[in-house]
């Protein structure tokens, strides 16, 4: 829940609550005058002063554009966010529609914005009660506003700034070793050209021993949701625009509100479609190998490859396993630890043959091998000395975790997971006990309106006091919409088990406190 | 105190003729009512706003025609009026200003029924 001041709780609880709003938008991007960049030879390194953005990237700045207030002309806002099983990454949408009854919203207009209604202005949303509107929502437009001539309003759809970040590419290519998750995000969020300050990272609980990564060949959200299905913790971007992550056992565990008859609007309930009483991990464990052979090929690499007198051409050579730290091979059998025959005319050439570059890719690596003869030669018999991280015991391993009782009363509800960022049998089995923890029993998925306080926020525990409902919910989904004087919140929540874990030197031996998967 | 209602646009600040009775002011509540599962109820509102309504006997021409050209000014310069009530606290506050229709009674252009309707409000492409 965000902090709050008692007496916003109080006009959240009230009889009558006035509510508050607001929408900043930066059509033109143009950067806050209060904020000022980094300028080689007069900034001080660790001073103030931020790295100017490159280039247009709103994603990498969105702190720093100086936003206009269009609260006066706000029809309706709506923020919805939601964790995306199982990876444990959540999205926010927003939708906002504001009053355009002199077009100062469309396109191609003689509005004097109208050139900059673009897809991608930055948005900044608030929801609240009197003078206290709390931040909801920061994100970019998502395409071009839709224009009502007839009611006179232009409807924005809006996406987090996260999630714009898993559709980009990776820019740079990432080999790290025995890394913990927080880690590899940070990595990703610096690529960006996010700062620490834009982001907040616990300690996690994994521990990768290998991982790779090719520049332009993944975006941020092909590592990024594998990376937090292993880790099972939590990662967004909060209301002011920090992305967070928490793992799996720092979730919030204690009720931060209370809902009853008199605060709870409609209630339902969901179908137990979200049972998992077994789970089957399958993920190629590599571990980084002494210096060896990383590759080798016997006999000509292709037959109808030749390197014509005095030129250049690139040799690919595709690796099975990733591989790190490859010696630059030279020409002759044994000339070094990498090394390379070339022949012409079935006789091996000795001299005139050599190497002009590499380009070393983790998954793939290019000869570039320049031929100073007077004659074509032919490539064969390569041997690439390096550090592969091969798949340990040769193939995949899986692990299997089931809850018979679960399976006997609602019949086997199967989840596979093939996620190579699980490196070891005891990270698989405690992934799999902590989703059976928490999956394997129905549990009911209620949803519910409610006499909402916009504080609250996702993977929050609420209480709530309903007949047959009545116990201790986490958050699961939430949606926030102010519209026709009325601030409706939809929560979509599950009931919440309270776990103790077992903390060394804090808990009692036997007692109720259990080892945390 | 004389309660007198003055309104500003480009063209400067009016007097509008000497008020009759009643001045009437409401409040417009932007407000809804949310029934929960227990049947109580509590609101919801994220805006007041005044509205005054007032209605002359009769007007002559020319006091007719002033609040007309306000009104038509209001429409060609894209901007409302202010409005002030002298005797009340309203001081220059923005306001959707409508008119009712010229029911002129006699050959001298005395209009019967004049009433004016002033609607808080704010500019909002200021």
């Amino acid at each position: 829940m965000q902090v709050v001041s008692p007496a916003f709780n109080q006009l959240a609880n009230g009889d009558i609550r006035p509510l508050s709003w607001g929408a900043m938008i930066s059509f033109d991007k143009e950067f806050d005058d209060d904020v000022s960049f980094f300028t080689l030879d007069q900034s001080v390194l660790n001073g103030l002063d931020l790295l100017a953005p490159s280039g247009d990237n709103p994603i990498q700045a969105w702190d720093y554009y100086a936003y206009q207030d269009f609260t006066e002309r706000l029809v309706y806002i709506s923020v919805e966010r939601s964790l995306e099983f199982p990876y444990s990454v959540v999205s926010a949408i927003a939708d906002f529609q504001l009053n355009n009854y002199d077009g100062y919203f469309t396109p191609n207009s003689a509005s004097p914005i109208s050139s900059f209604i673009l897809p991608k202005r930055p948005v900044r949303l608030l929801q609240g009660f009197a003078a206290t509107a709390l931040p909801q929502f920061v994100g970019l437009t998502e395409g071009m506003p839709e224009i009502s001539r007839t009611e006179g309003t232009a409807t924005f759809t809006a996406m987090d700034f996260l999630t714009w970040i898993y559709d980009m590419p990776i820019r740079q290519t990432i080999a790290m070793q025995n890394v913990r998750t927080d880690e590899v995000l940070a990595n990703i969020f610096e690529q960006f050209g996010l700062t620490p300050a834009q982001y907040d990272l616990a300690v996690a609980r994994n521990v990768i021993p290998f991982l790779f990564f090719e520049e332009g060949q993944q975006t941020a959200g092909d590592i990024i949701r594998p990376l937090m299905q292993a880790e099972m913790g939590k990662l967004w971007l909060d209301e002011q625009g920090i992305i967070r992550f928490r793992p799996r056992l720092e979730q919030p565990d204690t009720p931060v509100y209370y809902f009853d008859h008199d605060s709870i609007n409609t209630l339902e309930t969901s179908e137990d479609d979200e049972i998992i009483n077994h789970v089957v991990i399958r993920a190629e464990v590599r571990k980084l190998q002494v210096p060896q052979v990383a590759y080798s090929i016997t006999g000509a690499i292709d037959d109808n490859f030749v390197i014509p007198a005095n030129s250049t051409q690139p040799v690919y050579i595709e690796l099975s396993d990733p591989t790190i730290n490859i010696v630059e091979p030279t020409l002759g059998e044994g000339s070094s630890a990498s090394w390379f025959r070339a022949y012409s005319n079935g006789e091996e050439v000795l001299s005139g043959v050599g190497l002009d570059g590499v380009a070393e890719l983790t998954n793939s690596y290019t000869l570039f091998i320049e031929n100073n003869n007077s004659f074509p030669v032919t490539i064969s018999d390569i041997v690439l000395w390096g550090e592969p991280a091969r798949i340990v015991g040769g193939t995949a391993t899986t692990y299997d975790a089931y809850d018979d009782e679960s399976v006997e009363k609602y019949e086997e509800k199967i989840l596979p997971i093939s996620n190579n960022f699980i490196q070891s049998i005891s990270q698989a089995e405690s992934l799999a006990l902590t989703l059976l923890d928490e999956y394997s029993e129905y549990n009911d998925i209620i949803t519910i309106e409610v006499k909402g306080n916009p504080a609250l926020q996702l993977s929050d525990i609420i209480d709530v006091d309903y007949d047959e409902f009545s116990g201790e919910y986490r958050v699961i989904s939430i949606s926030n919409k102010t519209q026709d004087a009325k601030f409706t919140q939809i929560l979509k929540c599950k009931k919440y088990t309270p776990r103790h874990w077992f903390t060394l030197d804090q808990s009692l031996l036997n007692s109720s406190d259990v080892l945390a998967p | 105190m004389e309660y007198k209602i003055l309104l500003t646009d480009s063209d400067g600040t009016h007097e509008l003729p000497a008020l009759e009775v009643p001045l009437t002011r409401e409040n417009y509540e932007k407000m809804t009512t949310v029934e929960a599962l227990s049947g109580n109820v509590y609101d919801d509102y994220i805006s007041t706003k005044r509205i005054w309504t007032h209605t002359w006997a009769y007007l002559s021409k020319e006091e007719y025609d002033l609040l007309d050209e306000i009104y038509e000014r209001a429409k060609s310069e894209f901007t409302y009026p202010l409005l002030t009530i002298n005797g009340e606290a309203v001081a220059d506050v923005v306001v959707r200003y409508e008119l009712s229709p010229k029911n002129i009674v006699d050959n001298c252009g005395n209009v019967q029924g004049v009433s004016v309707t002033f609607r808080e409000t704010r500019q909002l492409g200021s």
